[in-house]
């Protein structure tokens, strides 16, 4: 399974920020989107996942020989800031999405070993989002792909809200869910993208580049990823 | 002060032309033709200034046509209609003395008002707050009358009565609301008490006072003649007294207290995120004292998908869409009370309101929009749920959209179909127990006429919610488009009934009215869902 970008472009007003996108991720491998605040990372994952719609391009799920545009159920995306209805408690959120997404669920585990494996108590189970912390809301966004698991998985900055522990779930489950999946989880910390990824691309001045796995290993790693990084505009 | 006057205005012109072109660009093809750098273009922002200015004062004339016409004309005329022209005109006087004299005087004085204008101008602007009052209530006071002048004269005109009158009329009033302005300030002086926003005195003022308007009105009789105020001794007394009041507003010195009175950072009218967060925070908050919920137990778990998430939805905004309603019902038991108790008493009394009510059923369109339940609750579905959800793409689908829609429709509809039931029931059976001429035939219309519009305003509101989800998720500013709709379906609706108003024909028009409202409703939502319903 591949996920092939075909230069994507998008304009807000006159100033570009996606310059003509190409890029293929596989399947099995974790990526990690690396750029400077501003770059386009979340514009990137809102024409992903068709939040918002970009001014050019296009973007293919390819099974095999079968290529399909990629439609917006094909995606999970974890948002950076995370946003849940708060009126609902999270149990009833999660059997509200499982219940509409019943038909596709494989595996027929109930609410509560969900809650288990995010490691959600159960006092917290019942109580509304509205309550939840920072680090609980993100979870409980995760456990939406988790659930119904679907083939391409964004995540935007996750990793940088949780605490220590959690992180460390986090980075294990998402390891442990990768070969069955394409998942890009976008950061602009450096450490974190070469701790977790399997392969590095850059966003930087709209376009994407590819970090060649060799430099992942070099010593000059961080060096030269921060000279391509110089080159580009930020938000500056 | 001409000076001053200039900059206020450039201030106005500049923000409504930003907003003017901050919409323009969200107009479909038509936008693309505008470029974002336009707000930093100074010819055209010069020119689409002074657009606005024109449309302002255009707005200003053509708002006391519509104001006179519709308020207090057009009533007039439809319960006067057999009167003689000069007791219609008597009665028109006398609406306006009560309205525009009276309660206006009260609760529509602009000197103490907070408005962001005020807060731009002297707080952000720098303008001296003596300066700008000064300027702004010259301006307000003198465009009153003049706004005023050319639709009383029509009106007059229209009722028969000499231009002259209607042009004094205009120039009266000028006058007597500046002595208005100039009480409130006066108050304010010695109180520090700013009236208007006193709300509670406020609409114990209007409260009776429409009650009374709305008598005079049922009444149809006008208890004034014309002579009575346009006489020599009245004209001047008003005049003299308006004169000294602008100059009380003129000289007055303590006019940065009271800008900074009502624009304090924190008022709520005028600082838009803390104006949203309240809105939010007591307008449509949810009701949390339901959601202490015993661990393991989980309500409606009998209900699945997109009906189980309505569920929750309604039953924790409980104290939003079903208060009203409860106060509705309330309302219907003390009329149905008040209704049986009159009609033991002197069953007499309802012979006269029998006859009204037939020809007059119209006045239902507008009993209907006030009480029953959807704006608000549309609000509270953005803010509190769809804000939210219509960032993950299974809640933008068709499927999803239309069962959300359809589920809601039904429950906004039941709610609104119970308070239909309770009036018709409150008004009926006291009425079909009298010995007026009120056969069973008539009741069917009234139910099939409030049920009618019930379904009507309940497709209404949700359906523009839908189509031009006018919140922002910033600010809580409504869309000019949304207003423009709204506007329009009730003016379509409102003059097509008057044309013709009998009972016969207009309550089963407002039934099959509001269901292939209903049925084009699900047919647009299906078609432009994608386009429309999706965070902005
Ligand atoms: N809705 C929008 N309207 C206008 N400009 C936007 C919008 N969304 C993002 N931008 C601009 O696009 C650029 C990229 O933003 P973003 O994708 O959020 O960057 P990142 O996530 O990499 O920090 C920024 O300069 C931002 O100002
Ligand atoms: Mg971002």
């Amino acid at each position: 399974m591949q996920l092939q970008l075909d230069n994507i472009r998008k304009k807000f007003g006159d100033k570009p920020v996606l310059k003509g996108i190409d890029y293929t991720f596989e399947k099995g491998k974790i990526y990690g989107l690396l750029g400077r605040n501003g770059a386009g990372k979340t514009s990137l994952f809102n024409c992903l996942s068709g939040e918002i719609r970009m001014d050019s391009g296009g973007v293919f799920l390819r099974q095999g020989d079968v290529s399909q545009p990629l439609g917006e159920e094909d995606v999970g995306y974890v948002f950076s800031l995370p946003v849940l209805p708060e009126f609902l408690t999270g149990y009833e959120f999660v059997k509200f999405y499982l219940d509409i997404n019943k038909d596709k669920i494989a595996g027929a585990r109930t609410i509560d070993e969900y809650f288990e494996m995010m490691r959600i108590e159960p006092e917290d189970r019942h109580r509304l989002i509205k309550g939840y912390s920072h680090g609980m809301k993100n979870k409980l966004q995760m456990l939406l792909f988790i659930i119904d698991r679907p083939p391409v998985i964004l995540l935007d900055e996750p990793l940088t809200s949780f605490d220590v522990v959690v992180a460390l779930e986090i980075k294990n489950l998402l390891r442990s869910m990768k070969k069955d999946h394409i998942i890009i989880f976008s950061t602009h910390i450096l450490q974190l993208a070469a701790d977790l990824c399997d392969e590095l691309v850059i966003l930087n001045n709209g376009l994407l580049q590819e970090i060649p796995s060799a430099m992942l290993q070099s010593p000059e790693f961080e060096q030269q990823v921060i000279e391509m990084l110089k080159d580009g505009h930020g938000d500056a | 002060m001409l000076r001053t006057l200039r900059s206020i205005m450039e201030i106005r012109g500049a923000s409504g032309a930003n907003r003017l072109i901050y919409y323009f660009r969200r107009i479909p093809l038509l936008g693309r033709m505008m470029k974002e750098g336009m707000y930093a273009r100074a010819e055209l922002k010069q020119a689409l200034t002074v657009i606005v200015q024109i449309l302002r004062v255009l707005w200003g004339f053509l708002g006391k046509f519509m104001y006179l016409g519709i308020v207090i004309y057009w009533p007039v005329t439809a319960v006067g209609n057999d009167l003689p022209p000069q007791e219609q005109y008597g009665l028109y006087l006398q609406m306006i003395l009560l309205l525009s004299f009276a309660l206006a005087g009260v609760s529509s004085a602009v000197i103490l008002e907070p408005k962001l204008d005020k807060y731009i101008c002297v707080k952000l602007m720098r303008l001296p707050a003596r300066a700008y009052m000064r300027s702004t209530m010259t301006l307000r006071c003198l465009s009153f009358g003049i706004y005023f002048a050319p639709a009383m004269m029509v009106f007059a005109h229209m009722l028969q009565a000499p231009l002259w009158q209607g042009a004094l009329l205009a120039l009266l009033l000028a006058s007597w609301r500046t002595l208005c302005e100039a009480l409130h300030l006066w108050l304010f002086d010695r109180t520090e008490i700013v009236l208007v926003k006193q709300t509670a005195v406020v609409w114990i003022v209007l409260g009776p006072g429409f009650i009374l308007g709305a008598f005079m009105l049922y009444a149809g009789v006008s208890f004034i003649e014309p002579e009575w105020l346009f006489n020599l001794p009245v004209v001047l007394a008003i005049l003299l007294a308006g004169g000294a009041a602008g100059l009380y507003i003129a000289r007055y010195g303590n006019y940065r207290k009271a800008v900074d009175a009502v624009s304090k950072i924190d008022e709520p009218l005028l600082n838009m995120g803390r104006m949203m967060k309240d809105a939010q925070a007591k307008d449509i908050r949810s009701d949390e004292e339901q959601a202490v919920l015993r661990p393991g137990h989980a309500a409606y778990e009998d209900k699945t998908g997109y009906a189980y998430l309505n569920a929750i939805f309604f039953a924790r905004h409980k104290r939003l869409l079903i208060q009203p309603l409860q106060r509705c019902l309330a309302g219907c038991a003390v009329l149905l009370c008040g209704g049986l108790l009159a009609l033991a008493l002197s069953p007499e009394l309802f012979i006269a309101p029998a006859q009204y009510l037939r020809s007059g059923m119209l006045v239902l369109i507008f009993v209907m929009a006030f009480i029953t339940t959807g704006e608000k609750a549309c609000k509270a579905m953005f803010y509190n749920c769809d804000m939210s959800l219509l960032r993950y793409g299974f809640y933008r689908k068709q499927g999803a959209v239309m069962s959300n829609f359809r589920i809601r429709l039904a429950r906004i509809s039941g709610l609104n179909l119970i308070a239909a039931v309770a009036i018709g029931l409150a008004v009926n059976l006291p009425l079909l127990l009298s010995p007026a001429d009120w056969i069973i035939w008539d009741a069917a219309l009234f139910f099939m006429a409030v049920i009618g519009l019930a379904l009507f305003y309940s497709v209404h509101h949700l359906f523009m919610y839908y189509m031009f989800q006018p919140y922002g998720t910033e600010m809580n500013i409504k869309n000019p488009f949304f207003m423009v709709v709204n506007s329009l379906v009730m003016a379509v609706g409102g003059v097509g009934l008057v044309l013709r108003s009998n009972a016969e024909f207009f309550a089963p028009a407002a039934l099959v009215l509001a269901l292939v409202y209903a049925v084009l409703a699900l047919i647009l939502v299906r078609r432009f869902h994608a386009k429309t319903f999706r965070l902005k």
